[in-house]
């Protein structure tokens, strides 16, 4: 797939989100996750008062992005995968910055709260969309009743 | 694939764990006895293929399994772990007004928010919160006051958005526990095992896998039901503790009205986690998941299959073979097949949900959902117990919160404690059983049941005539005084009465009088009968009988 203007731009910080900060987590069991998230250790940034621990550069990952893996797992074909590493990397450098901040005298938050006038919640009443007819139309492949898609077996293919 | 919380820390068994992998050895020895009481500790290779070959069987009887379970426990402990999803029975999905309902036609329960299509944003059902936070309490959970939703993304076909909207790091209730009874045929004893963590989420859509064809068929109007994950601590350590685990946290679903917890529907599903370690070995063994549980009773067998064949490995010196890996469990041939090995694992690159804001709990709403709480399944289970009925008894009427709720209200009229559970247990039970309805279908009220007992208890009516009634009463409803009176079903107990009846079947029998006479003392049974006949079952059986015997030896 080509990658140009609009679409390089799109691509890239699709790419971006995926690549942020990525750090290998060990638990009992063996098995490993990742956080897509600016944070060190097993803490997300939110919860860190004591951001002096981390300075930017320990933060940033010591090796270049796995270009190809971040491609992969975002489902973008990319024919010139070199130029992408080094953009990467200056983002999340630029991002960086923020461990420089002495989060101690800050209360942790989650979602800027003054955005939001008290949480917003729905109540439980049923209302029957009226234009399903429209949504059906827009599929690109439609086996009545079912929505018909191409064969895919394995959730992490 | 879900993400499982394991810790890395040595876990302290607790105690009575250590007391019931005895008793249940215990057990074990007595059941074994029939075979021969020195048993050698070490397994060979070929016991263990004898052992592999019975889980295939489709029932296993209890001992056998226990006498299975014991061989193992002898050296290797089987560490189990169990990840549930439970579908909310709420009237809308979680993040948009679509109402669901199991068996509508597919894809006619979907709007532009379940859909993810472009400029569509999601909004939170309360009632959500309400389950999860019922569910909680309801487990002894911690509740976090603030919890967020977070983006988990992988791409698959009945996912539309490209990401489940889930919650990672901060879910909203951790730290639980769930009480449970075994049942008597696998040795009964109570257990408690701990729940590591309740998050809400939502559900993705039907993916229908076509015959040969090079594509499939989606049915998106179950995406974006609202599930609560339940994982639990890896406290289970045999087939039958984790089927039990599964069945109690159905009750409590069930009971809280919070899902349907049906396994075959798939409103409740459980992915279970199974490794085996040498006993006193601290670290973990490499854990193997398995999918595809459709009961109960195939959460037992798979994981008890699949530890007969991690054991099988570890005795063969092949220990490595085991890998971390997702099995399925195959119904029709009795065992765990590799689905695929995976290479490296699924990075879902989570990150915080920013369009849902948080999920904010205050200390008044948990406290009122906590009194709307019905008493839970633990609770009653331990209340019957000291009403003195036995562990069955209490087991069985514990089980739906509808029978015992009929329990409750027939002996809050006062009816004997026992005799309700036994009128429950049998005849009315057969009796849902065989007309295939529930105990709310059924046309007996509890304060008639209670009258029932009463009645045959101070003798107004046989317990025959109880019988009768009752099938009426189930039947039809109505109150039994007015049966009594309409069939005129009073018992009779006047001695007066029964002299003369017994008198004139005598009289009606001289035959069977002189074959009694010489000797064919059976024949009471006979005169019995007829004098039943001839007062339509109301004789009252002790003084009849005494009566016969008096009048049958007494004349010449």
């Amino acid at each position: 797939m080509a990658t140009r203007g609009l679409l390089l731009g799109r691509s890239f910080s699709l790419l971006l989100i995926n690549s942020s900060k990525m750090v290998k987590l060990s638990n009992g069991y063996g098995r490993r996750a990742s956080y897509s998230f600016l944070g060190g250790s097993s803490n997300p940034l939110w919860r860190q008062n004591s951001a002096a621990k981390f300075s930017a550069k320990a933060l940033v990952n010591e090796e270049a992005p796995d270009v190809r893996r971040l491609a992969k797992t975002a489902r973008i074909s990319l024919t010139e995968q070199e130029e992408f590493g080094p953009k990467i990397q200056q983002v999340i450098d630029w991002f960086g910055q923020l461990q420089g901040v002495d989060l101690n005298q800050v209360e942790p938050g989650m979602i800027d709260r003054k955005a939001e006038e008290g949480v917003n919640l729905r109540d439980d009443v049923p209302v029957t969309f009226p234009k399903t007819d429209a949504i059906i139309e827009g599929l690109p492949s439609y086996d009545e009743p079912y929505v018909r898609v191409p064969k895919v077996f394995h959730k992490d293919d | 694939m879900a993400f499982t919380l394991f810790r890395n820390v040595i876990q302290a068994q607790p105690l009575f764990l250590h007391s019931s992998a005895l008793l249940r050895r215990k057990n074990g020895v007595l059941y074994c006895t029939m075979k021969s009481t020195s048993q050698s500790q070490t397994q060979t290779a070929t016991e263990e293929k004898q052992q592999q070959k019975s889980p295939q069987k489709v029932k296993v009887s209890p001992q056998k399994q226990m006498k299975e379970v014991s061989k193992i426990a002898a050296d290797y402990e089987a560490v189990i772990g169990i990840e549930t999803h439970v579908q909310l029975s709420t009237l809308t999905k979680a993040f948009c007004s679509c109402p669901y309902s199991y068996g509508a036609q597919p894809n006619t329960c979907i709007c532009p928010v379940c859909m993810g299509l472009p400029g569509a944003l999601p909004v939170l059902n309360s009632r959500v919160i309400e389950c999860a936070v019922k569910l909680a309490l309801a487990l002894n959970c911690k509740l976090s006051f603030s919890s967020k939703f977070d983006r988990k993304q992988y791409f698959y076909p009945d996912l539309p958005k490209g990401y489940q909207i889930s919650q990672f790091d901060i879910p909203i209730a951790t730290g639980g526990s769930i009480d449970l009874d075994l049942p008597l045929e696998f040795g009964g004893g109570h257990r408690r095992f701990g729940i590591t963590r309740i998050h809400m989420e939502e559900d993705a859509g039907k993916l229908m896998h076509s015959g040969n064809g090079s594509y499939s068929l989606v049915d998106l109007n179950r995406a974006g039901v609202p599930l609560l994950e339940i994982v639990s601590e890896p406290d289970m350590r045999t087939g039958i503790e984790a089927s039990e685990y599964a069945a109690e946290l159905q009750r409590v679903v069930r009971y809280l009205g919070v899902g349907n917890g049906n396994m075959q529907e798939g409103s409740l599903r459980c992915d279970v986690n199974v490794s085996v370690r040498p006993i006193g070995q601290a670290e973990f063994g490499t854990k193997v998941e398995i999918k595809n549980l459709n009961s109960f009773s195939s959460i037992n067998r798979a994981i008890d299959f699949e530890i007969s064949r991690q054991v099988n490995l570890h005795n063969q010196g092949q220990q490595d073979s085991i890998v971390q890996e997702t099995r399925l469990w195959e119904e029709g041939a009795q065992k765990t097949v590799t689905m695929r090995k995976k290479e490296g694992l699924a990075d879902y690159r989570y990150f915080p949900e920013p369009d849902l804001p948080e999920v904010v709990l205050t200390k008044d709403y948990v406290d009122s959902v906590g009194k709307s709480l019905p008493e839970l399944p633990e609770a009653k289970r331990r209340r019957y117990e000291e009403m003195g009925l036995s562990m069955q008894d209490v087991l069985f009427l514990a089980n739906d919160i509808t029978v015992a709720d009929f329990f409750d209200a027939t002996i809050q009229k006062g009816a004997d404690v026992k005799l309700a559970a036994n009128w429950i247990m049998g005849d009315i039970a057969a009796y849902m059983k065989n007309e295939k309805l529930s105990i709310i279908d059924i046309k007996l009220v509890p304060h008639e049941l209670a009258e029932l007992i009463a009645s045959i208890k101070s003798g107004t009516i046989s317990g025959k005539i109880g019988k009768e009634i009752l099938f009426e009463l189930l039947a039809k409803g109505g109150t039994v005084k007015g049966l009594i009176e309409e069939k005129d079903l009073v018992q009779i107990t006047d001695l007066g009465d029964i002299e003369k009846m017994v008198d004139k079947v005598i009289a009606e029998n001289p035959k069977q009088l002189e074959q009694y006479r010489s000797g064919k003392t059976k024949l009471q049974g006979y005169f019995a009968g007829q004098v039943m006949k001839a007062s339509k079952g109301k004789a009252n059986p002790g003084v009849l009988n005494k009566v016969l015997v008096e009048k049958l030896n007494a004349k010449v």
